[in-house]
């Protein structure tokens, strides 16, 4: 679809922006407290994880679809706009495809690490409260900074260990188990969301960004309502196979007495989960990633008056929760600690512009300049400069070693003049 | 076929904020920054040809008062990183 022939939406985009953000944070919250409604019905975590997977897999279909609708809208001044209804979660959407090439390979691994990671999620919500959740969730952070400060060969900066230290923390302190006798800890909870939940929700989102961002033979998008859709697929056969060894020991027993009164939060929660993830995928399309982030991790605390209000209607899936003084204050202050954790870090970013002219009869070897981690784009320019590069880093020190280190060394670059944004709008 | 081009700017002292605030008010600048260094305020400009580019960098960015100098860089090429 040409840009002419796109449909013009009425919100402006900054709002739009605002809105998937938040949005992606607020439908997240919502689906864990719709899980925890439906683990109450079904209470093995393997056969209420494949029985929520296979029903979210029916709803996506479903969705799918109908996102597949075409649309026509009348214009006056031109043609008639002909697109399809899933153009509104995704413009990189046309319709159910089948990914191919390094697309398919990247959706495979994506969809294999979102199996692991999803596995872990079961067992951890039939193990904890749902307000503790979400932080938990977030210590994933603590991987991505470890392995850019590994891939980087620098030390991290001040506000990369102050916010590991406070996510750690967090995570630990929401975890811990307040009541009258004293505090306990889950050791295996603790372990499972220190390590392989927090690894395989990385690597996923790792395959997940290098999916949506390799370009086809035609050199398309891949688009994340697909991408979803066929993550899902894996994601329900993985599930379902490692429930095999409960279900040869229990059968399917729990589900086939159980499974209606847990159809309807597990309907919801599979459609809010789609919606999170087109959102919060459309949302890193439209503006910086670290705003994302930060106004996205608003789950951490909306999780909670969330079940506050859910257990009004729903007292067993919520009864733990808000009996102890003591629990409540931990998980509050850990909740806290996670979430000034994620925002310190989103917004310590520094952005800098790099203005300088090529050396003249040295080939020009782009590929050099964008392989450097932090070199957000580069323009070739008119007038007194040839280049102007967008810098994104944490800290001046990490941008004078950028400078210093490797862009001065590029042979086909001379004359660099940096400027470093104090504040800038978009 | 859409245009893009940075503009550099130097400003009077004082005048900074009055001036990305009238800089913030053209639809067409998409992005404005404060910087340190040779330039004080760097702004991106989309257009849909060059005659537009003459027709708001004359009729209005060279009317804003406490602007010193500016000079625009015309974007020929842009790698974004995926």
């Amino acid at each position: 679809m040409s840009p002419a022939t796109r449909p013009i939406s009425k919100i402006k985009r900054k709002s739009t922006f605002y809105i998937l953000a938040l949005g992606s944070g607020i439908v997240t919250s919502l689906y864990v407290v719709l899980d925890v409604i439906a683990n109450t019905k079904i209470q093995n975590p393997f056969l209420f994880g494949s029985f929520e997977m296979v029903i979210g897999l029916i709803v996506s279909i479903i969705l799918i679809l109908t996102l597949c609708i075409p649309i026509v809208k009348k214009s006056k001044s031109k043609s008639n706009r002909r697109f399809l209804l899933g153009y509104y979660l995704d413009p990189n959407f046309r319709g159910l495809k089948l990914p191919k090439g390094r697309i398919g390979l990247y959706t495979l691994l994506a969809g294999i690490f979102a199996t692991g990671n999803t596995i872990i999620y079961f067992v951890l919500i039939s193990r904890f409260e749902a307000s503790v959740i979400m932080p938990f969730s977030q210590f994933i952070v603590v991987y991505l900074l470890i392995s850019d400060s590994i891939s980087d060969k620098e030390k991290p900066v001040t506000i990369e260990i102050q916010s590991i230290v406070m996510i750690a923390i967090g995570v630990i302190v929401t975890s811990l188990q307040g009541s009258s006798s004293g505090v306990s800890l889950d050791p295996l909870g603790l372990f499972l969301v220190f390590g392989p939940f927090s690894i395989f929700s990385a690597l996923y989102i790792y395959f997940q960004k290098k999916a949506l961002t390799t370009k086809d033979s035609k050199g398309r998008l891949f688009d994340s309502v697909n991408l979803r859709l066929w993550t899902m697929i894996i994601m329900t056969i993985g599930q379902c196979i490692a429930t095999i060894p409960t279900l040869v020991k229990q059968g399917l027993g729990e589900i086939t007495q159980n499974w209606k009164s847990a159809l309807l939060p597990v309907i919801a929660s599979m459609l809010l989960v789609y919606l999170a993830v087109v959102f919060f995928a459309r949302a890193l399309t439209m503006g910086k990633m670290s705003i994302v982030r930060s106004l996205s991790s608003v789950s951490v605390v909306s999780t909670l008056p969330l079940v506050a209000i859910a257990g009004i209607w729903f007292r067993d899936a919520f009864q733990g929760e808000f009996t102890d003084a003591i629990s409540v204050i931990l998980k509050i202050s850990g909740s806290i600690l996670v979430l000034t954790g994620i925002i310190a870090l989103s917004m310590s970013e520094i952005r800098a512009i790099i203005l300088a002219k090529i050396q003249q009869g040295i080939p020009i070897k782009l590929e050099e300049l964008m392989k450097i981690k932090g070199v957000e784009n580069v323009s070739f320019i008119t007038g007194k400069h040839d280049l102007l590069i967008s810098l994104k880093i944490r800290s001046i020190g990490k941008a004078y070693g950028l400078v210093e280190k490797l862009i001065e060394k590029i042979p086909w670059i001379s004359d660099i003049t940096t400027l470093q944004i104090m504040k800038e709008y978009q | 076929m859409t245009v893009s081009a940075y503009i550099f700017f130097d400003v009077k002292l004082g005048k900074t904020q009055e001036v990305l605030n009238q800089l913030r008010s053209i639809p067409n600048i998409t992005n404005v920054a404060v910087v340190t260094g040779e330039w004080d305020i760097v702004a991106r400009i989309t257009i849909d040809n060059l005659e537009e580019l003459y027709l708001i960098t004359s009729e209005q960015i060279h009317l804003i008062e406490g602007i010193i100098d500016t000079q625009t860089a015309i974007i020929e090429k842009e790698i974004i990183r995926e």
